[in-house]
């Protein structure tokens, strides 16, 4: 019998704004109602889009993102038992070792209901203005990854890679059990191989329901059981109130659990690939929205 | 007749530890006995002195710090009034986009209860282990107050100087007011001219109460207005109740006063120049020491 399936839910702060009340009152309700965990997106700069005539439906300066540290720093004390989730931050336009310590004091505040989705991003513009090389952030965003990962683990790191070098020094407070669960966004080859390296699981938004999709995760199980990974990796897809109706939900829950799928995320505000995006964008579009997957679906998790 | 000045408290998580029952704990007694503002130190890494005979009393990996970002958005959640203030963030070794978007978000969060001190730091390790250059650091960190407040004041940027380049981008959420606070720690003749060319206070650490410290606050005022600016600059000194009698403190408090301070910040867990610190690092030895000092000193703010 495969483990209960996690219910997780987008805060549309892109759509809604993000005052702490309206941030607080989606969190609590999202927690009151029985999901498990809240995502966030991540930018840091927005680009003015009135100046690029051909920036198309991508982010730009009108959307509001706020930074996911601070945000979850502050729901954390909003909130008893729902967990956090980034989905994804863009990891190698950002230090590694300040990551590494901002992910652990969230862990530390938040009592370890953190996991940390990450990926590459897409948005030169953003990694000029914060000075990362956007040509290499594949590879680089990996030896990020091992920084992290041995200043989650031990007191003192001893670090010589290509672009970080640490010099027996390390992060305090240390995350509760010594590490922060690493989630990958994106989809190329090279991603899955990364996951079964350093990840515990897969934000999988390339594929909808169907082969395609079974075997990209077989592909990722393979890769898993040759790295002499136990158990399986993690999976987490994206659905939203606007795939159909009802029915289609119920049905979309039940597939994605036969084929292994651990986390699905409502996130009602994107529109990219095969996903689609709720009509209305104020709050009580995304309140009701909210309550009636959750209500439709709980009882197949 | 000068206005009201600010009581603080330096949460002294160095000593505590960074559990969130007792940082909450702490933070809410320092509210509710009426502290306006809670100031936190920074550092992203500390070395492990094991290995480093000659370190003397700096800081090192033994020394927690919870990231100040993170810890004043979880404190947002706990706390309904009380001020934050950082003392100080060393801001050379981070990424100056992100940290406006950090400090902005937590602007937002926390109703711009945020006033934002800086510094330039002095501990190689960390820089290295962040990728950022310790020699420049203070010519460095000017330009990267000018991005900031670049950034907090417009929805688009466009910046291109020694160390940044922004191509028409913005962050969002702006604070509110378009600006953050920005009070600068270190007292060397060029901290000064760019405190009065872009700061908003001093945090104030070379001189005991006395002469040579008014002089400073003379240095500072004359360069303030050879900028054209208006008012008078803010000024923030260190407490501690770890040495003295309560008429000592009141008569420290009040020649302060006399000479333009506006905020004091109660540190007992710091014992350098003339200070020192508490015997006692538990929770408890902190709540009573907080409590002893506010008793003696309150009526005077």
């Amino acid at each position: 019998m495969a483990a209960r399936m996690q219910l997780g839910f987008n805060l549309p702060i892109t759509d809604v704004g993000g005052t702490p009340s309206t941030v607080k009152t989606l969190a609590q309700t999202a927690e009151g109602i029985g999901y498990d965990y809240l995502a966030v997106p991540d930018h840091v700069l927005g680009v003015n889009a009135a100046s690029r005539p051909d920036w198309g439906a991508r982010n730009t300066s009108q959307d509001y993102f706020h930074d996911p540290f601070v945000l979850f720093g502050y729901l954390a004390a909003c909130t008893e038992r729902v967990g956090f989730s980034t989905e994804v931050m863009i990891i190698a336009q950002r230090q590694a070792a300040l990551m590494a310590k901002q992910a652990a004091s969230l862990d530390v505040l938040c009592g370890g209901r953190f996991r940390f989705g990450v990926g590459v991003g897409w948005n030169p513009v953003e990694y000029v203005g914060l000075d990362m090389d956007f040509t290499n952030r594949g590879i680089r965003s990996a030896e990020q990854v091992e920084v992290m990962q041995k200043l989650w683990a031990d007191e003192h790191v001893t670090f010589q890679g290509r672009w970080h070098n640490i010099d027996d020094a390390g992060i305090n407070p240390l995350p509760i059990d010594g590490r922060v669960p690493i989630w990958f966004g994106g989809h190329a080859d090279i991603t899955l191989q990364r996951i079964a390296q350093y990840g515990d699981g897969w934000i999988m938004l390339s594929h909808p329901e169907g082969a395609e999709a079974e075997q990209a995760f077989d592909k990722l199980r393979g890769y898993w059981a040759k790295a002499g990974r136990s158990g399986e990796p993690g999976l987490c897809v994206w659905v939203s109130n606007a795939e159909g109706g009802p029915d289609d939900w119920r049905k979309a829950i039940s597939y994605w659990k036969s084929a292994g799928v651990t986390h699905v995320t409502v996130n009602n505000t994107f529109g990219r690939y095969q996903h689609k995006r709720l009509e209305g964008r104020t709050m009580a579009d995304h309140m009701q929205a909210m309550v009636q997957y959750y209500t439709t679906v709980a009882d197949l998790l | 007749m000068t206005a009201k000045s600010q009581l603080g408290f330096a949460l002294p998580i160095a000593d505590t530890g960074g559990d969130p029952i007792d940082v909450k704990t702490m933070a809410q007694t320092a509210e509710g006995l009426g502290f306006s503002y809670l100031a936190c130190p920074d550092h992203v890494l500390g070395v492990n002195a094991a290995n480093r005979p000659d370190w003397g009393n700096m800081n090192t990996s033994a020394d927690t710090y919870v990231d100040a970002f993170v810890l004043f958005g979880y404190l947002t959640g706990i706390c309904p009034n009380i001020g934050f203030s950082t003392e100080v963030m060393i801001l050379a070794q981070r990424q100056a986009v992100l940290v406006a978007k950090q400090a902005a978000s937590l602007a937002r969060l926390c109703g711009e209860r945020f006033r934002f001190g800086i510094g330039i730091g002095w501990n190689p390790v960390e820089f290295q282990g962040l990728g950022m250059d310790f020699t420049n650091r203070g010519r460095r960190s000017e330009e990267q107050v000018q991005v900031m407040q670049a950034l907090w004041a417009a929805d688009h940027v466009t910046f291109k100087g020694e160390w940044h380049e922004i191509d028409d981008a913005g962050i969002n959420p702006r604070p509110p007011s378009g600006k953050v606070p920005l009070w600068f720690g270190g007292h060397a003749p060029v901290t000064i001219k760019r405190l009065a060319k872009y700061g908003d206070g001093w945090m104030y650490l070379n001189h005991p109460p006395g002469d040579d410290a008014l002089r400073d606050f003379d240095t500072l005022r004359a360069e303030w207005i050879k900028n054209g600016r208006c008012g008078e600059p803010e000024l923030c000194v260190r407490l501690s109740a770890g040495a003295g009698t309560p008429e000592e403190w009141r008569r420290t408090i009040k020649f302060w006063q006399a000479n333009g301070v506006t905020h004091f910040t109660l540190h007992n867990a710091y014992s350098r120049n003339e200070f020192t610190r508490i015997e006692g690092r538990t929770v408890t030895a902190h709540l009573q020491a907080m409590i002893r000092y506010h008793e003696a000193v309150a009526d005077l703010f």
